[in-house]
Parts: C-alpha cells; sequence; structure tokens
C-alpha cells in the first residue's frame, strides 16, 4: 500500500484564525454550507473543502486555491451552518490569507497579523509624501499666486501620482503573477491552451466591471426587477457605484490633473462625471458600507477586521478631502486654504494607495476578476480536454 | 433517623410510556413498594406503541409492551396504581418528611370499564377530530379507541371535539352504560416517597427548518410519521404511500440530524435516528420491494453491537449512502417530487438530488421542560433541568429521578435499563432512610 503524506502546517492554522473571526475548528464536514451556497457549481462546491484545508492547515491546497475569490459572502452558509462555525467568515479570511500568500514581500502578512504594523506603514509613506511636499512646495504660500503657482500639476505628476501608479503597477503585476504561478501554473492537471486566454479574456472586463457575481447570490425565483425593487441589489450596486466612482477618479487624477486643478476643455463632463457622479459615489458608498459594518445586520458586514475599517475610512477621507478642496478650487476660496487642504488630501490619499492597493484589502480589485478569470480559465481547459 | 410514615408512601412515576411503565414493574416487583404513575395520555405505552418496528430486531412494540402490561395485571392485584389523562399539579415537600405532597388532576373519565370496545358509539358519532396518534394524517370521531395496543382497552372521548349535551348519541347507543357525558374532573392529593420524571420526548419541530421545507411541501414527512404509514394502524393501512397522490414510493432520501447537531436547534445528538433511519430503510426496502432509499448523514452512529444492524444496512445493492446532508429542498412543481441541493463529500461534488419523498430524521425533544411550566414547584425543591432539557443530574438524595428520554436521549433498549436504574436509586434511597 502506498503511503500518503499530508503536509500540516500549524502557523498557518493560527494566522487564519487570527485574520477572521471563523469557528472553523467547530466544524464537522456536514456539507450544508457547500449544498446551500449560491455560488458555488457542481464540480467544485466551496466552502467545505477550505473548512477542512484550514482545520488541518494544508497550506499547498489553499495557496492554489481560487475559490475565495469566487465568493462574495451573501452569508447563506453561515446562516445554515449547523456549529456557527462561520463559514462565510472563513472564506474572507482566506482572501487576507491569499493576499499575503500572493505577496512576496511579506508585508501584507504583517498589515493583516497586527494593525500598529498598519499604522505605522501608513504613516511612513506620510512622512514621506510630507518630506516631498517640503521639498518641492514649502510650507509657506507666497501671497498673490494660484494654487497652480504655489502646487504645479506638472510636478505633482512627475513626483507623486506617476511614481506611484508606476509602483503601484509594477508591484501589483508581479504579485498578480505570483498568483498565477501558484494557482494555474502549479496545477499540473490541466494545461492550458493560449487560445482561451484571449477567448475568455472578456470575463476579466466583463467581472471587473460589473461585479456580476454579487446579484446571483440571491437565488430566489423572481424576476430581475422584483429583486431590485426588494433591495436584494442593494449591497452590489452600491459596491459598483463606489467602485466606477472611484475608478473614474483614480484614472483622471493621475492622468488629467490640469482638469482639476484649472479651467478644463470639457467643463460640463468634468462636472457631470466627476464632480456629481464619482463624489456621490465615494461619498455615498463608503457611508453605506460603514453602516452596515456598525448595524451588522447583514451575514457579510457581521465581522469587521482591523483592515476593513482603516481601508473605508481611508477611502472616505480621501473623498472627503478631495472634494472639498474641488469646492475651494471651485468656488475660488482663499488660496493658502487649498494649500494646506491640498497637502491633506495627500497625506490621506498616498499612504492609502501604497499600503492599501497592493498589500492590503484594495488588492480585492485586482483579485477577484483575476481569479474568475483564472478559475474560467481552469474550467474551460478542462471541459476542452474531457471533449478530446 | 427514620421516618416511617414516607418510606410507606408510594413512588410517584410522571409519564406511563415505556421508561416509566418499567420502573414501576421493577420497583414494585423488587420490594414491597407501591407507585403510582401518572399519565397524561388516555392510555399508557406513550411514544413505543406508535413504531413500527423495534430496532435492532425490527419486532413490532407490541411484543415488548404486551409483556409488560400484563405484568401491570390490573389495579386491585397489583402495587401500582395508574392515572391515565392525568397531569401533575402541583409539587410540594411534605413536612416533617422527606417525601412529597403532589396534586394531580385527572380528566373526566367519561367511559368506564364497561367498555367492550365494540364500537357502536364511534359509528353514531358525527364529530371527527385529528388523529394524534397518527400525527394527524387522518382523523378518528370524537369519541374513538386511541389505539389497537391501547391499555385500559377502552374507548375515550376527545373534549375538544365533543359536544356532549347537545348531543349525546353515543351515550344512547352504548348497550354496555360504559359512557357517562356527564363525568367530572378529578382534583386529589397523594403523598409519595420518591418521583421518577419519566415524562418522555416529543418530535422537534422541524417547520422550523425552513430549507427543508417540512409543512411546505407534501411530500417531506418526519420519520415518526414514516412510522405511522408502514403500520398496519396507520392511515394507510401499512402501505408506504406519499403524502400528495397516494403513490407507493421508491426512491425515498432519508436525512439525518434534521434538527439534532445543529447550535440553530438542538444541539445535542439524539441517538436514535441513525439507527432509525436504517431501519426505515430495511422495511421500506422489504414492503416495496423496488425501492431505492438513500441515507444523507454527517456521521453514521451505531455504536457497538449496532453497527452489525448498519452492515446488513450497507449490504443491501439498493441501500445508498451519502455523507453529507442536505442544504435546500424545493419541489418539482408537476410532479411533486422533492429537489435535493446536497455535496457528496467522498467525491466532492455537488448535486441535485431528486427524491419522491424525504422523510426527516427529527430530533427528539425532552416533554418536561414545557411540562414543568404548568406545574407549580414548591420551595426547596430542585429539578435540575440542564440547558437541553434534560434531567441528566437528577438529585437523588431528595429523592428526584429521571429516567428515559427526561434524562437524555436514548433508545427504547436504553431506556429500560434507565428505568431500572432509576428504579434500584429509588430503593436505595428508602433503604437507607429506613436504616439510618
Amino acid at each position: 500500500m502506498g503511503t500518503t503524506t499530508i503536509k500540516t502546517d500549524n502557523d498557518l492554522i493560527k494566522y487564519v484564525k487570527n485574520v477572521g473571526e471563523s469557528n472553523f475548528k467547530k466544524c464537522f464536514q456536514c456539507g450544508t454550507c457547500s449544498a446551500v451556497c449560491p455560488l458555488s457549481t457542481e464540480d467544485r462546491p466551496f466552502p467545505r473543502k477550505e473548512m477542512i484545508w484550514a482545520g488541518w492547515g494544508l497550506k499547498e491546497q489553499l495557496a492554489s486555491d481560487l475559490d475565495p475569490w469566487l465568493c462574495y459572502y451573501c452569508g447563506e452558509c453561515s446562516k445554515n451552518c449547523p456549529r456557527k462555525a462561520e463559514p462565510g467568515e472563513l472564506m474572507m479570511s482566506l482572501r487576507r490569507f491569499l493576499i499575503s500568500a500572493y505577496d512576496w514581500t511579506g508585508i501584507s502578512k504583517l498589515l493583516y497579523k497586527s494593525k500598529y504594523a498598519e499604522y505605522i506603514a501608513l504613516l511612513i509613506v506620510a512622512v514621506v509624501v510630507f518630506i516631498e511636499w517640503a521639498v518641492l512646495f514649502g510650507f509657506s504660500p507666497a501671497s498673490g499666486a494660484s494654487l497652480n503657482q504655489l502646487v504645479s500639476p506638472e510636478k505633482i505628476d512627475y513626483f507623486f501620482d506617476w511614481p506611484m501608479t508606476a509602483f503601484l503597477g509594477v508591484v501589483l503585476t508581479s504579485f498578480i503573477y505570483n498568483m498565477y504561478r501558484k494557482t494555474v501554473l502549479s496545477d499540473k492537471s490541466v494545461k492550458i491552451p493560449l487560445k482561451l486566454y484571449f477567448t475568455e479574456g472578456w470575463s476579466l472586463i466583463f467581472n471587473f466591471f460589473t461585479q456580476y457575481r454579487y446579484a446571483k447570490c440571491d437565488d430566489g425565483k423572481e424576476p430581475f426587477y422584483k429583486k431590485l425593487t426588494d433591495g436584494k441589489y442593494n449591497f452590489w450596486l452600491t459596491h459598483l457605484f463606489l467602485m466606477i466612482s472611484y475608478v473614474a477618479l483614480f484614472v483622471g487624477i493621475v492622468f488629467f490633473l490640469d482638469w482639476f486643478q484649472k479651467e478644463n476643455s470639457f467643463p460640463l463632463l468634468h462636472i457631470v462625471l466627476f464632480d456629481y457622479f464619482a463624489s456621490i459615489g465615494l461619498m455615498f458608498g463608503t457611508v453605506y458600507f460603514v453602516i452596515k459594518r456598525l448595524t451588522k445586520k447583514i451575514e457579510r458586514s457581521k465581522f469587521s477586521h482591523h483592515t476593513d475599517w482603516m481601508f473605508i475610512i481611508l477611502l472616505f477621507l480621501t473623498g472627503f478631502t478631495g472634494i472639498i478642496l474641488r469646492a475651494a478650487i471651485v468656488y475660488k476660496l482663499p488660496v493658502p486654504w487649498m494649500f494646506y487642504l491640498y497637502l491633506i488630501h495627500l497625506l490621506i490619499l498616498f499612504p492609502m494607495l501604497v499600503i492599501e492597493v497592493p498589500f492590503s484589502k484594495w488588492s480585492h480589485l485586482a483579485y477577484r476578476p483575476m481569479g474568475i478569470y483564472f478559475a474560467n480559465l481552469k474550467e474551460k481547459a478542462k471541459n476542452l480536454s474531457k471533449q478530446v | 433517623m427514620s421516618n416511617k410514615s414516607t418510606s410507606e408512601n408510594p413512588v410517584l412515576i410522571i409519564g406511563g410510556g415505556h421508561s416509566g411503565v418499567s420502573a414501576a414493574l421493577e420497583i414494585t416487583e423488587a420490594a414491597n413498594k407501591k407507585v403510582y404513575i401518572v399519565e397524561k395520555r388516555p392510555y399508557l405505552g406513550g411514544r413505543v406503541l406508535q413504531m413500527y418496528k423495534y430496532f435492532p430486531k425490527l419486532c413490532p412494540p407490541f411484543c415488548g409492551f404486551e409483556i409488560n402490561t400484563k405484568r401491570i395485571k390490573s389495579p386491585f392485584e397489583s402495587n401500582i396504581k395508574f392515572f391515565v389523562s392525568s397531569t401533575v399539579e402541583e409539587i410540594a415537600k411534605e413536612e416533617n418528611g422527606t417525601g412529597y405532597i403532589v396534586k394531580i388532576r385527572q380528566k373526566p373519565q367519561f367511559i368506564n370499564d364497561n367498555c367492550t370496545i365494540c364500537g357502536e358509539c364511534a359509528k353514531v358519532c358525527p364529530e371527527a377530530r385529528p388523529n394524534d396518534f397518527n400525527y394527524d394524517m387522518d382523523m378518528t370521531k370524537a369519541i374513538y379507541l386511541p389505539n389497537i395496543s391501547a391499555f385500559p382497552l377502552k374507548f375515550t372521548v376527545d373534549e375538544k371535539y365533543c359536544k356532549f349535551s347537545s348531543c349525546k348519541k353515543c351515550e344512547e347507543v352504548c348497550k354496555y352504560n360504559a359512557i357517562n357525558l356527564n363525568a367530572s374532573e378529578n382534583i386529589f392529593e397523594l403523598k409519595v416517597s420518591d418521583i421518577i420524571f419519566a415524562s418522555g420526548w416529543k418530535p422537534y419541530n422541524v417547520e422550523k427548518l425552513e430549507n427543508l421545507g417540512f409543512g411546505k411541501f407534501k411530500n417531506v414527512i418526519t420519520n415518526v410519521m414514516l412510522e405511522r404509514l408502514a403500520s398496519d394502524g396507520g392511515p394507510t393501512g401499512g402501505k408506504i404511500l406519499r403524502p400528495s397522490d397516494g403513490k407507493e414510493v421508491n426512491n425515498v432520501a432519508f436525512i439525518q440530524c434534521a434538527g439534532s447537531r445543529n447550535e440553530n436547534h438542538l444541539p445535542y445528538c439524539s441517538a436514535v435516528c441513525c439507527m432509525a433511519s436504517l431501519k426505515q430503510a430495511l422495511y421500506l426496502r422489504e414492503k416495496n420491494p423496488s425501492s431505492a432509499p438513500t441515507i444523507f448523514y454527517i456521521d453514521l452512529r451505531t455504536p457497538g453491537r449496532y453497527e452489525n444492524f448498519l452492515n446488513r444496512a450497507t449490504c443491501d445493492e439498493n441501500i445508498k449512502f451519502n455523507k453529507g446532508v442536505v442544504g435546500k429542498i424545493s419541489e418539482e412543481a408537476v410532479s411533486n417530487n422533492l429537489i435535493l441541493d446536497v455535496e457528496d463529500i467522498l467525491s466532492g461534488k455537488k448535486m441535485k438530488f431528486t427524491a419522491e419523498m424525504v422523510v426527516l430524521a427529527v430530533g427528539m425533544v425532552p416533554n418536561i421542560k414545557d411540562d414543568l411550566k404548568n406545574i407549580k414547584i414548591g420551595e426547596g425543591i430542585n429539578i435540575g433541568i440542564d440547558e437541553n432539557g434534560f434531567i441528566f443530574n437528577q438529585d437523588g438524595l431528595n429523592g428526584i429521578f429521571s429516567a428515559g428520554v427526561s434524562k437524555f436521549p436514548l433508545d427504547v433498549y436504553m431506556s429500560g435499563q434507565s428505568a431500572t436504574s432509576s428504579a434500584l436509586s429509588v430503593l436505595q434511597r428508602n433503604y437507607r432512610r429506613d436504616n439510618g
């Protein structure tokens, strides 16, 4: 009889226990969670298998698992769990684990383990921004100068926005490659034909811009509009609104900063897209999620990790200071006010982006659609090989 | 210090089911001690009479219980005195003694021992009532014989449905002068030395398990209902037919732990359901030879020699087992078949399983917790109900004991053991008291 070696990792069990509030050790493998899950498929149901992998500390299986990215924490599993083991929360913890597993620098792991590490990391970035600002613009705005003379958009672009964007791009891409290596390349059972990468590309774009899996959380038979009017899509639509607002602002500011500081050539577009749509989306979305997390009425907002709070608060403050700065420019408030507001805005914005996007909660913006994309690739490749 | 007067008092046994009657017999046959049994139903025997067969020998319930009723004999010859249709109202400590004074309320006894169960009364009775013995799956008249093994063997009247003085047809038709609709209830006090709680259990209200659809879908039934469907005295005369269309069922899904081992419902294991479902799968195979039952389980708990019984079931190729319990049940529109969402854990695949009928292995809920709400308990009496409603920690020093499912979830065989144990405890306590 051949022997099978199962490698278990006690530190992993502790880590997963630490970064969430799931009682996965209480699980007795009844399978209720997988059976009630509206999102998991017949071939690879979750989260029952993840519960035992986490309970046993099976690092290899967990690190190569894409299913946490397919889970949207509908909460049916947690609601029906006879052991109150919170499988939905385990999937959340596993997403946190995966973020730190894809991150080869080890920073994510620190940030998830300790909130003080997160404070310090944010503070370090803020100090760097502060020093850069001191060198570039000083702290005593000359009287009579306009904002553009004091804080030139070119300098912001060259010294802040673009280096940061490049940093985020490089780091995140390397993490995504790491994810690809762990989840797709390591899986010897499937070989993905090159063609599929292109033909399945739509799912990447589609899921990034629609987050449609949220809508599947409710598998009731009512028609779409009925669910819409019943508020079953509120969470999904708010999330989508917030994310589109954010992406619009991010792209706008990084590539068209002029538009925000000076008169721009498309005033109507600017007012409608940024001043109204995106500003409202940012404020409404963040406040909505804060309320959900405070009231804890739905499963997916029942537990909040410190990184969840930090992310949403920073996002709110970034939006809030940005909107006030923009209002100050539009309504021509005294220039020194704008000067200092600008500094405050950057002191919040940059730490948030540099820390949260690659190393913390915000990375789900990339990992979620990539996860769905990779899972689709694997499934399609398997089906193809079956046909042959 | 001895207290002769207390020890001469009988023992009170609350509940005349298998445990209560067994305890009464053990006490009276082992010592010169009298026993009172207080039973809320109009007959002795309790839940076991509602079973079609016992496991593991697959014998019918009267097989064991008939012997017990023979041993009870009549109240005149025996040391056992029983009160049916009776409930305990009040328990107080006996002054200057170690026993108790108990107030009993006995419902009016409309039918006396002249009854020959000829059934003429039921023929003329115009009122109908849902038959609780068959879990409301059929009806009886308002004057009815509770079941074929009823002891005492006589008809009874359901006060809720009888029209009394405005009807009286049964009284007129009875040749034996057995009916008196003017009978009144009887409240009396008993002095007792010890109390054994043997008040049994009821099936968990599985309507609370919303995802399993009991009460919503006709073809989702409970395991206790299946016992009645299989019994000759049941609503289908012993044929296993499904409720929606009376079709003989072949593809039956048994769902284990319906309520049990579930922290949102009953956190404990009900101990009998695995064996019960195996038993039911086996007799379904016998009754409907083309049937193919599937048992959906978390893990099968068949301790000790019961494993032989499990082997018997697994040897039958038509009995399928699925590790993984059902998450959700929905109903097919026209066929009324049921679609089960379930994971097959051993293969790691999820599936939609279609079944003609679903049998939920419902958990056991001890009666005593609810019963105590209607009993006035005197000062200084400690009936140690635990968080799940059982009297696991009996107050033996003060003569409060428990037997059967009042103690913890157990099967018929073990309830006999627990009854013997409580009987022995009572006798030991009395011996110590009498002999200092």
